[in-house]
Parts: C-alpha cells; structure tokens; sequence
C-alpha cells in the first residue's frame, strides 16, 4: 500500500506510515452529536468499511467545517478511486492505494473541472458564474 | 426552459469521458461486474432480465422539440425503436448494448441532457408538476426551483452514497400533479401571510413495501434557504440512516423510528449549525444565481387571446371525448394544456416509438413553443396549445396513433416494467394492464365511468404506485404461481392516501372480473356521474367493494 497525499496542492506518493497523532474515526461514529478528541492529532483516519457506507463523506466535512481539524484526512478500506473526488471535495487529503494504482486515482482525482455546490474544497458553479464568493 | 452554459457542458462532459473510461475498463477486465456496477449504476445502466436498460434523466419531465428529437434517434439507432416514460418523468430505453452507452450519453450531452444519477443510492432526477408554468394557481414556475435543486444535488459530494436511493418532487400550487407527499422529500412553493414565497417541506413519504404520507417537517422556509434545509435533512439522514437493512434504509423508516418530532428537531437543530458558517460558507444560492436560473422559465411569448368555446359539442365524438378528457385549462385566455395519451390500448403502458417522438416533436414545435412535458402517470403533454389549434392538434395526433381520448380514465393505467422486462418483479404487468384495457376498450363506458386510476405493480417494490391507485393491483408470487392482490382508495393528489388491502389475493385471470366487479359497484351506488370512484369509495367505505369481490366466493 501507498499514501496519495495533497502536499503544497500536489497529489504525492509517499510510503504508508502510521506514525503517533494518527486518530482512527470508526464508519458509524456520530460526529454529529460530539467531536473525537483531536488534542495531539495530526492525522484522522476515515474508514470505508464497504465502498457504499457513505457516512465518513459527512465526517470528513464534519471534521474540517465544524470542529476546524486542519491536519492530514485520510481514506481507507473499500473507497475506490472514481469516489476520491468526492471525498477530496468532503476535506479528505490523503488516500491508501494500493501499489502502482496512482495513476488511475490520479485520473479521477482531476476528472471534473468544475463542481455545482459548495463543500470544503472547489469553488461553487453559482460563485465562478457571479465572480467569486457570494 | 434551462440552457446550459460552459460550466454545465464541461460538468456534462466530463461524466461522459469518466463513463467512456469506466466502460473500457470493464470490457478488458480491469473492473469485475461487482466493482462495475456502482458506476454504472450511477449513470443509469441496469442490468435488466435481458439486457442492460438505461435511463436518460428528463429533468422535472421538461423536454425541448430538439431534445425528444435526440431520444427518437437513440431509440431508432440503440434500441428496438421506441422508448419508455417511466413514472419519475424519465425515459427508459430497454436495449442498449453496453459497448454503446458511451456513445448514448455524448449524443445526450451534446443535446444538453444526461443519465446521471437516475439510479444508485444518490439524490434522483428531481419531479415536478407536468403542467408547471401553463397550470394556473401557481406562485411561480416549480421548475426554477427544480433546476436549483438539479444542479446542488448533482455530484453533490458528501450525498452521492446514501444509505439508499433519494427523490424529491416540487410543486407549486396546491393541486398536487407530482405526488409530493409520497416522496423522500415534497417540497410544495406557497407564499406566507406576509404573501411572501416560500416553501412547506415534507419528509419520509414514500410507496415500496412500506408506503408512508410524508410528514410536514416546515411548514414555511424562506425561499432563500431552501438548500441550506436540504443539506441538514440528507446530513442527518447520511449519519442515522439505516444500512443494517435494504428494505428499512428509506428515510421513512428513519422518520418513523425517530418520531416526527425528534426527526423535525435533529433537521432544524443541525440547520442552525450549517447556517453557523455565515455568508462566507453558506452553501444557499446568492440572489443573483436564483435570478440567472429564474430568468430561463419565463413564460413563453403568449399571444393575447380570447378564450374560444372550444367545447361545444363537436360532430366527431372521438373529439368530443378527447377535449373532454385530454384538455385542461390554461391560465391564459385562449390556451389550453393537452396530455398525449400513451396509453393506447394494447401497448406496454408509457411506450413510444421513434416515429412517435418525431411527430410529437414537430407539433411540439408548430403548437406548443417546442415545450413537451413527461408526466409521472407515463404521459406526455404539450403544455401551451392555442385553444384554436386543438381541432389540428387532434387529428394530428391521431394520425400517429398518439389520439388516445382517455387520459385519467379506467385504460389510462399506470404499470411497472414487471416480468416481462425486470428482474425484481414476481409477476407481469403490462399484459395485465392490457387484458383490463381490453375489457374496457368501449370509449362510451369509458366516459360512463368517470376518473379511475388503476396502478399496477408486479412487485412489492411499487414501482407501479400500486399503494395509489384508486385501484392499486399487486402482483405477489405465491409457490411458483401469479398472484394479485387488490388494494382500493389510494391516490397521490393533494388528499395523499394509501389504499387497503380488500381481501386475499386473486389469481391471474380473476383480475379483470375483479376490476369490472368493482367499477359495477360503483356504478351502481355512486350518487350520480359528478361522484368520482374515489369519491364514492371515500363516502362508502371498504364495505360495499368487499362484497362485490369475494360474494361467490
């Protein structure tokens, strides 16, 4: 396995290292109700436990617009590359994959030019068309 | 109506090169089928009981001449010559070949229409009021709004995997023509007190095995909020939705496990947190985006006329009941709104061919501003027809098989796919819809009988809107054989109800002797011809069509 990583606005490959400050955020954890404890952490780690079990796209948004985690999200388990933009748009910044598939992520990472609302990254369709934030 | 600029194309495009690519991945083996189908799934491409069957989204059922022109070509090009309006204004062709989608969607894209996320787990082409901008009554034009909601919900990144698929219907008057109340979420425009607009939002309706009303979770949202709303209603429903269980992932079984009321209070409490992010993250629409869409749906170039009396009783008494059932009013003087009937007896029900389409467009064209309109009861309408053309209009249509002069009547039947196309379904039920148009096939008793809306269903999956059905028919396999169940006094108007179960199930060819048993009784307790089915179903009661079915028994 490698890491895809947003680093400097650049997709990079670096070694998967789970390193201290990595927080593991289980799939059905309610970040609504309360924030994990982010004291000391550098990177959240959301869980695809099946590609279909969406609830870490809320969580990422959760985590970045809520409770202002600014650290490395990162994605793992059955999340698959034509998902990553999604989840990259939800405030994910780094993907497991498995070895030598960064192309293919690569290519879906950058396969949509623009996108209708707003999330955490990518500016709104309604906000390029009116020139700049509303 | 709507026109795409760069942004849309580009977004448009960029699907149909994603789907080229997924495509090619799985015709060399890169993806297995498993890992296929969720893609595929949200570029509408099933794999049906015989082939794979797409379908195209026809947002809020608004098509352009041009556009219908396009769906004419791909079903004379891809398919066996015709296509099917499906009962989310969609339209559903049955035979592609996979190595054709990609091509299928670029000639979409280049007519500014898409497949996307007409199936999966996802937000759904969004519903709306057929008759939207010629109806009068209306606060403003539904589809303004539905165009909004089209453009937010699609891609939307946090909502693209729900816990199971999501649709929502607008309307915006208080004749419900979209079934708001039995979807995800009915969003109805109304104005407050202040007369200012804005809108009621009902969550959790829903048919399947588990049919529910919605619930009124706002009864007024200031229109400026409208997608802040939606955001808390799909978050909380993301994080709490059921996904132990297919059948129980519905957001109404969500709002019903919660309560009404913790459901109401877990919407707005996570509302007030989304609007926390003020102006600089809010994710409504600035004015100025609103107006740029609004500006799309202004009324076409109505010529000021007088109204004609365009039902005096002409000779031909085809006309006659065509203009009695086919035709409804307009707002405008001198206008009338026509539903296109396809529902001619003996055809799957929603089907059209090619020829047909091409016809319907060019009349589209020379009477109705080239606007055409799907409609969820799988019609078609031409929404703005000078009263003085309808006489033209008429016998054109005829000409191509289109003249069905029996819109709401007892052969105007709503049926799913079933066995005979879908590899859900326990049952047929196109051949069951025609056996009951056949047996009614005299267009007198027709008339005689009145509004009667048979919706059949080959599965406990609804497609056919069976639970709405004034008579709803449901087709249940019991030990290898075809059974029908009947159910009575559903309807899907603004008085939403879902209908009851009679008595047991019938056996295939006691149900056309069922349906005729029931319409008998009506006829012969109802107060006079003023008195609707469901009217006098509402009035009586159960008891007296109970009888009918199962005296002899």
């Amino acid at each position: 396995m490698k890491l895809l990583e947003l680093k400097d606005r650049e997709w990079t490959l670096s070694d998967l290292d789970d390193g201290p400050g990595l927080l593991r955020v289980d799939n059905g954890q309610d970040l609504l109700e309360s924030p994990p404890d982010l004291t000391g952490i550098s990177v959240v780690r959301l869980d695809w436990p099946q590609f279909k079990l969406g609830q870490a796209f809320t969580q990422a948004r959760l985590l970045r617009q809520r409770y202002g985690f600014e650290g490395q999200i990162r994605a793992g388990g059955a999340i698959f590359r034509d998902q990553a933009w999604h989840a990259a748009r939800c405030g994910v910044t780094a993907f497991e994959i498995e070895d030598g598939a960064e192309d293919g992520w690569l290519e879906s990472l950058h396969a949509y030019p623009y996108h209708y609302q707003r999330a955490v990254t990518g500016e709104a369709a309604w906000a390029l068309r009116h020139g700049g934030s509303a | 109506m709507y026109q795409y600029d760069d942004i849309d194309k580009a977004i448009v495009q960029a699907r149909v090169d994603e789907f080229r690519g997924q495509v090619a991945r799985r015709l060399t083996g890169e993806l297995t089928e498993d890992q296929f189908k969720p893609l595929r799934l949200q570029n509408g491409l099933y794999l049906q009981l015989h082939a794979y069957m797409l379908r195209v989204a026809i947002p809020y059922g608004t098509l352009s001449a041009d556009q219908l022109r396009v769906l004419a070509s791909i079903a004379r090009d891809y398919d066996k010559g015709y296509g099917h309006v499906s009962t989310r204004q969609n339209m559903q062709f049955n035979w592609p070949a996979l190595v054709n989608v990609p091509d299928i969607l670029q000639r979409l894209c280049d007519a500014e229409m898409h497949a996307i996320q007409t199936s999966g787990n996802c937000i759904r082409n969004v519903t709306s009021d057929p008759f939207a901008g010629a109806a009068a009554g209306e606060v403003e034009d539904p589809r303004i709004w539905c165009e909004v909601i089209r453009q937010w919900s699609t891609f939307h990144p946090e909502f693209a995997f729900l816990p199971r698929k999501f649709k929502i219907a607008v309307t915006a008057s208080d004749e419900d023509r979209a079934a708001i109340q039995v979807h995800d979420i009915g969003i109805q425009l109304r104005t407050n007190d202040a007369g200012e607009p804005g809108f009621r939002i009902l969550v959790g309706g829903g048919l399947g095995r588990t049919p529910y009303i919605g619930h009124v979770v706002r009864d007024f949202l200031p229109r400026d909020q409208l997608l802040s709303y939606l955001e808390a209603i799909l978050r909380v429903y993301n994080v709490h939705g059921r996904r132990d269980n297919l059948f129980k992932a519905r957001i109404k079984i969500l709002v019903n496990e919660m309560g009404e009321e913790a459901f109401t209070h877990a919407v707005e409490q996570e509302w007030e947190e989304i609007r926390k992010l003020g102006p600089s993250g809010s994710v409504d629409l600035p004015e100025a985006e609103r107006a740029r869409i609004a500006g799309f749906f202004r009324e076409p170039d109505f010529a000021a006329l007088d109204d004609t009396d365009f039902r005096a009783d002409p000779d031909d008494a085809g006309y006659a009941r065509w203009l009695s059932r086919n035709v409804s009013a307009h707002k405008r003087p001198g206008y009338a709104i026509v539903t296109v009937s396809l529902k001619p007896e003996g055809e799957a029900p929603g089907d059209i061919t090619a020829d047909q389409m091409d016809a319907l467009a060019d009349l589209a064209d020379r009477y109705s501003f080239s606007d055409v309109r799907t409609t969820h009861e799988q019609n078609m309408v031409l929404p703005h027809v000078r009263q003085a053309d309808l006489p033209a209009l008429y016998a054109a249509l005829s000409e191509t098989g289109l003249g069905s002069a029996n819109a709401g009547l007892v052969s105007d039947i709503i049926a799913c796919p079933g066995l005979d196309y879908c590899n859900l379904a326990n049952t047929r039920s196109i051949p069951v819809a025609n056996r009951i148009q056949k047996r009614f096939s005299d267009p007198v008793r027709q008339a005689e009988v009145g509004e009667l809306k048979i919706k059949i269903s080959g599965c406990i999956n609804a497609c056919g809107h069976h639970h709405v059905g004034h008579i709803g028919i449901l087709g249940v396999d019991k030990k290898g054989e075809e059974f029908y169940q009947v159910t009575l006094g559903g309807r899907a108007d603004a008085e939403a109800a879902i209908g009851e179960i009679v008595g047991r199930g019938l056996a295939t060819d006691q149900v056309v002797d069922a349906v005729e048993k029931l319409v008998d009784t009506y006829l012969s307790l109802r107060t006079g011809p003023e008195e609707r089915f469901i009217d006098a179903y509402k009035r009586l009661g159960a008891e007296p069509f109970k009888e009918a079915l199962y005296e002899t028994a």
